[in-house]
């Protein structure tokens, strides 16, 4: 998440909608990638809320470092795309790529959220 | 003692008195005691010699074999005797035979010399007398030899060898009868017998011996009577071969019948008379035709016997042959009873022994020939009288082809003057006419007895003959005349008559008025009008029509009156009305009289060339007028022609550029290299090429132009020439120009567009969204609660975000809209550079960091000061910002001039770099950044890249994680 204040109303939208889990956040995909543990997919987190533009690493690259895990990945995680980007580009790219579940606008709604919490 | 004494004495004796030289030498070779003869032999006395060295008498030559010969008799291995030769006392040879003893008793050696000399004259003797009896034999007589009493031959000597065949021994031994001829045998037998009784030699006259290859030759002997003499007792015969002789005898003998016969049964009247004029002897026709007997003339003068006129001149004659010279000549005489002779007298001189003995007379009685001749002397006198009247040239031949008569005309019209071949063959005259025209017509006449007619052309003299051949009896008479020039004239007429007839070219012949009299296939078949359509017409009035050009009717009358050959262009209308281009030229004919008799005009259908020239001068009305620039080069490139569009367009004119490569001309420094050198490709490859190419005017101002260069063949392919046409496209080039500048431009503006569209997607939409999503949390949770503050505080900051972006995004605007009206003025780079450090002096102070600064203090660059300065507090920002935290800060700033003018800045730091590949092309983009540990919006860079951008400048960017960045800054 870009910023702090993004991670504030997600959590509380999250656990709003009835979302039980531990919900971790990261300023940068970095961050994210050193605190996962891509080769054990059982404790890879069940859901991964991405966003696209970030300093440093952005989205895109951090959905190509997962790739050599890609059937992990895919057994137990679901991720979506969360961007404040109305660009079409990123919606098409998104759409191609299979390790992606959802693509989704900032901010979200409660129906946004209740499709999220569907797939897990 | 006394038996000493006696052979002392003897030995004396013998010294003294002997032939031979005698002598004792020393084994030295000394002479000790030498015989009288020495005197005699060697010219020296006994004195002189004895004692002395006989080597220095010897002659020097046989020195050495001398003492070889006495080393080897001392030593007793060798034979005693051997020759040599001394010298006697006048110096001359003596050759010696030597029979030498060595004494060993006496240590001497006993020699005896025989002079050579004198055996060997006594030899010479015998010799001599052998040589002289066959000299003898060979020149005196035949065969020498002697026979016994029977006949039989005890010895020969003489050439009887050579001339008989027998060698001598073949003949002794033998009796000589049976080589006696059996006629002549009785004759030899008798007189061998009478010669035995006597005492005198006899003579046997001719008589035949056989050969010894069994031929008879004649023989004469002498046989003489030597039995009696001591010293033969033989019977000595002297023979000769006479058969020569023999021979001769018979043969004159044999002449002398044959002469006599002539003589005598001569028809001719013949005298042998004397030097007085009296005859000798006279043969039969003179005693008949004098009617005497022989007795009746022998002795008398012959002067006698003739008509008294004429004897004078035989008289006179008589005494001219007796100067040995022979006489002829003829006298017409008067005889009595003969009555008139033409005489015909002979006179040869008789010569014996270099004197005229007598003369033989032959008197010819020609009268009946001499009648004759003169007959036919007066016909052919009448003949050639005939024959010279005759004004064609004329011969005759004899069967035999020989040339009996030929007259004068016949050199005039064949030969020069001085020739003449009467008697001779007609085909040696003329031998390579052999088997040809003249050889089979006269053969022809001669065979078949008809005249003959016919033109035939004489090689030799290369000339036309008409002739006519008469055969008679005597052979042929011949007429001719020399028709060469009628030949050569007909021929040359149907020669030409040919091509005026089938000639292309159509050909009038008119009168003298003009009026056609004839045309030709030619004229038909182009004009479509025959012959008889034209004749008795003026060409003119027919052929003309509404478009000739009545001046050129008018030049053409003119020429025609001033009756010399000319030549034009007019045209002219064909029978179906079409309209044709005619070049003609008309020659006047004269006649000799020097009248004009015809107009001759041959004419040629030039239509085409006309059109042709026609549409030339169109087009060359069109090359030299149109706005366009033409050029013509030759196949070497260099110009021809130009044209006025070439001067206005280029400021050349033809003298500038004649002779010269137009593209060496136009080209200059704007002119792309490499398209001249594809115009020389294409050149080379002789081809149709477009162009489009900087030139320079003659004002040296740069002009694009579009050239077409096309080459021109010749009728074999080879190219003769270049054509170009060129124009001048600067403002189509400009406007094109101008088309690519907007072009990038628009480019550049719409991925500005796309960078906004980007920008106000995420960075513009992320505040937004957030403000959306705490807006919605607010309405949801309750006043009192801490998230309602938190949610708050949250709004607040997003809002402020919001408005930071705004800010940016309307410096950014401002920077793009300053590109075009940026002022920019020369700033020293030190100045700026050193003020932005001093900004940030606190913050360097602050983390140790330091700037090495390495630039030229007068460097200055164009540029906008403000732009500047936010560029380097950028870069120095940046660079602090992300410094490494294991490494005191150090920042490298460089700058200098390049070749062209240009500056290129270098701003380098050790601080923690970033990744290339991840960083890409997004280093210079908005809101991009590569640090997340560290704050920062991402536009410092964008700002930096947009300010250098505006000024027209260049920036890079290369970085290594944990090493460093660098920047490199190229501006104008």
């Amino acid at each position: 998440m870009i910023n702090e204040s993004a991670y504030f109303w997600l959590k509380n939208k999250l656990q709003a909608e009835g979302f039980t889990g531990t919900v971790s956040s990261f300023l940068s995909a970095e961050e994210a990638l050193e605190m996962m543990v891509l080769e054990n997919e059982t404790k890879l987190p069940e859901l991964i809320l991405l966003d696209l533009d970030m300093p440093g690493m952005d989205g895109w690259e951090f959905l190509e470092e997962l790739e050599p895990y890609k059937p992990q990945v895919k057994a137990s995680c679901k991720i979506f795309i969360l961007t404040s980007s109305l660009s079409l580009d990123d919606t098409d790219k998104a759409s191609t790529n299979d390790l992606i579940s959802g693509f989704k606008h900032k901010p979200l709604d409660a129906t946004d959220v209740q499709e999220i919490l569907s797939h897990l | 003692m006394r038996e000493g004494n006696r052979s002392n004495t003897l030995l004396n004796h013998v010294m003294d008195n002997s032939q031979d030289l005698i002598c004792t030498i020393d084994s030295e070779g000394r002479f000790i005691q030498v015989s009288q003869a020495c005197s005699q032999i060697l010219g020296y006395s006994r004195q002189e010699l004895e004692g002395k060295h006989s080597k220095n008498f010897i002659h020097p030559e046989f020195r050495a074999k001398t003492l070889e010969a006495s080393h080897a008799i001392s030593a007793g291995n060798a034979e005693r005797s051997f020759e040599n030769c001394y010298l006697n006392k006048n110096g001359q040879q003596v050759p010696i035979r030597w029979s030498v003893v060595w004494s060993e008793e006496d240590k001497c050696f006993l020699c005896i010399g025989k002079d050579l000399c004198a055996s060997k004259a006594a030899l010479t003797e015998t010799h001599k007398r052998e040589e002289f009896e066959r000299i003898l034999a060979m020149h005196g007589v035949d065969m020498v030899a002697l026979l016994d009493e029977e006949g039989n031959y005890l010895h020969v000597v003489g050439p009887v060898i050579q001339n008989l065949g027998y060698e001598p021994d073949q003949l002794i031994g033998k009796n000589v009868f049976p080589l006696i001829h059996p006629e002549d045998a009785g004759r030899a037998q008798a007189t061998l017998a009478q010669v035995k009784t006597s005492n005198e030699p006899l003579k046997l006259a001719d008589f035949r011996f056989k050969t010894s290859d069994g031929q008879w030759c004649w023989v004469e002997t002498t046989v003489s009577n030597q039995l009696e003499n001591p010293a033969i007792q033989a019977i000595f015969v002297s023979s000769q071969n006479i058969t020569q002789r023999k021979r001769d005898e018979l043969n004159l003998e044999e002449s002398e019948q044959r002469f006599r016969s002539l003589f005598e049964n001569n028809p001719d009247l013949m005298v042998y008379q004397n030097e007085a004029g009296y005859i000798l002897d006279a043969n039969a026709a003179f005693l008949a035709f004098m009617n005497k007997k022989k007795e009746e003339v022998t002795g008398k003068l012959i002067f006698d016997f003739l008509p008294p006129d004429i004897a004078p001149i035989f008289r006179q004659n008589l005494q001219e042959t007796f100067s040995g010279k022979k006489v002829n000549f003829q006298v017409n005489a008067n005889f009595l009873e003969q009555g008139s002779k033409v005489l015909q007298v002979i006179k040869v001189p008789l010569i014996a022994n270099n004197k005229v003995i007598a003369v033989h007379v032959v008197i010819k009685d020609i009268t009946a020939a001499s009648l004759a001749q003169r007959t036919v002397e007066n016909q052919a006198k009448k003949l050639n009288t005939i024959f010279e009247s005759i004004t064609e040239a004329f011969f005759t031949l004899d069967k035999n082809w020989n040339f009996t008569y030929i007259n004068q005309e016949f050199y005039k019209v064949l030969f020069k003057a001085g020739e003449n071949f009467t008697g001779r063959n007609i085909w040696d005259v003329f031998p390579e006419e052999v088997n040809k025209i003249f050889y089979q017509q006269y053969h022809q006449a001669a065979n078949t007895g008809k005249a003959v007619h016919f033109e035939a052309y004489l090689t030799k003299l290369e000339k036309w003959l008409e002739v006519k051949a008469f055969p008679s009896e005597e052979g042929l008479s011949v007429y001719f005349s020399d028709i060469t020039e009628q030949v050569n004239n007909k021929k040359e007429l149907e020669k030409l008559s040919l091509v005026a007839r089938k000639t292309t070219n159509s050909v009038i012949i008119t009168d003298a008025e003009g009026l056609t009299e004839w045309v030709n296939e030619g004229f038909t078949n182009l004009t479509g009008y025959t012959l008889s359509e034209m004749a008795g017409k003026k060409p003119g009035e027919i052929l003309q029509g509404p478009e000739t050009n009545s001046e050129t009717v008018k030049r053409v009358s003119k020429k025609l009156k001033e009756q010399i050959p000319f030549s034009d262009e007019i045209i002219n209308y064909k029978k179906s009305g079409e309209k044709f281009w005619f070049y003609k030229e008309i020659t006047p004919v004269f006649n000799k009289a020097g009248d004009l008799s015809k107009f001759i005009a041959i004419q040629k259908d030039i239509t085409e060339r006309k059109k042709v020239e026609q549409e030339l001068k169109k087009l060359s009305f069109v090359a030299s007028k149109t706005i366009n620039g033409v050029f013509i080069t030759n196949a070497q490139g260099q110009t021809e022609w130009i044209n006025e569009g070439f001067t206005r367009i280029t400021g050349y004119t033809l003298d500038d550029v004649s002779g010269k490569r137009p593209t060496t001309l136009l080209e200059g420094p704007e002119t792309d290299p490499a398209e001249l050198e594809r115009i020389r490709t294409k050149f080379q490859e002789g081809v149709a090429f477009n162009s489009q190419i900087i030139i320079h005017h003659k004002s040296g101002e740069p002009l694009w132009v579009s050239m077409d260069f096309s080459p021109v063949h010749n009728e074999q392919g080879i190219i003769t020439q270049y054509i170009a046409i060129f124009k001048n496209i600067t403002f189509r080039k400009e406007a094109e120009a101008n088309l690519q500048r907007m072009a990038k431009d628009l480019y550049a503006r719409n991925r500005d567009m796309q960078q906004f569209t980007y920008i106000i997607s995420h960075n513009f939409r992320s505040p937004v969204a957030n403000a959306l999503g705490l807006i919605s949390m607010l309405e949801s949770v309750s006043k009192d609660s801490a998230n309602f503050d938190q949610a708050l505080t949250y709004l607040k900051n997003s809002i402020v975000r919001l408005d930071e972006i705004l800010k940016d995004i309307n410096s950014i605007l401002s920077i793009r809209d300053k590109i075009h009206v940026l002022e920019k003025e020369s700033i020293k780079l030190v100045d700026v550079i050193e003020q932005t450090i001093y900004d940030f002096q606190a913050t360097l102070d602050y983390c140790q960091g330091e700037v090495s600064l390495h630039i030229e203090e007068e460097l200055q660059v164009q540029a906008n000061r403000a732009y500047m300065y936010s560029i380097f507090n950028n870069l120095l920002s940046n660079a602090i910002k992300y410094r490494s935290p294991e490494r005191p800060l150090q920042i490298t700033i460089q700058a200098h001039t390049n070749a062209a003018g240009t500056k290129t800045i270098s701003f380098s730091d050790n601080g923690l770099g970033f990744d290339m590949k991840k960083a890409k092309d997004n280093v210079f983009k908005l809101y991009k950044r590569f640090h997340a540990t560290k704050e920062g919006k991402g536009i410092g860079l964008f700002l930096v890249k947009m300010h250098i951008e505006a000024m027209g400048g260049q920036i890079q960017v290369n970085s290594q994680v944990n090493s460093g960045t660098s920047f490199t800054i190229i501006l104008k």
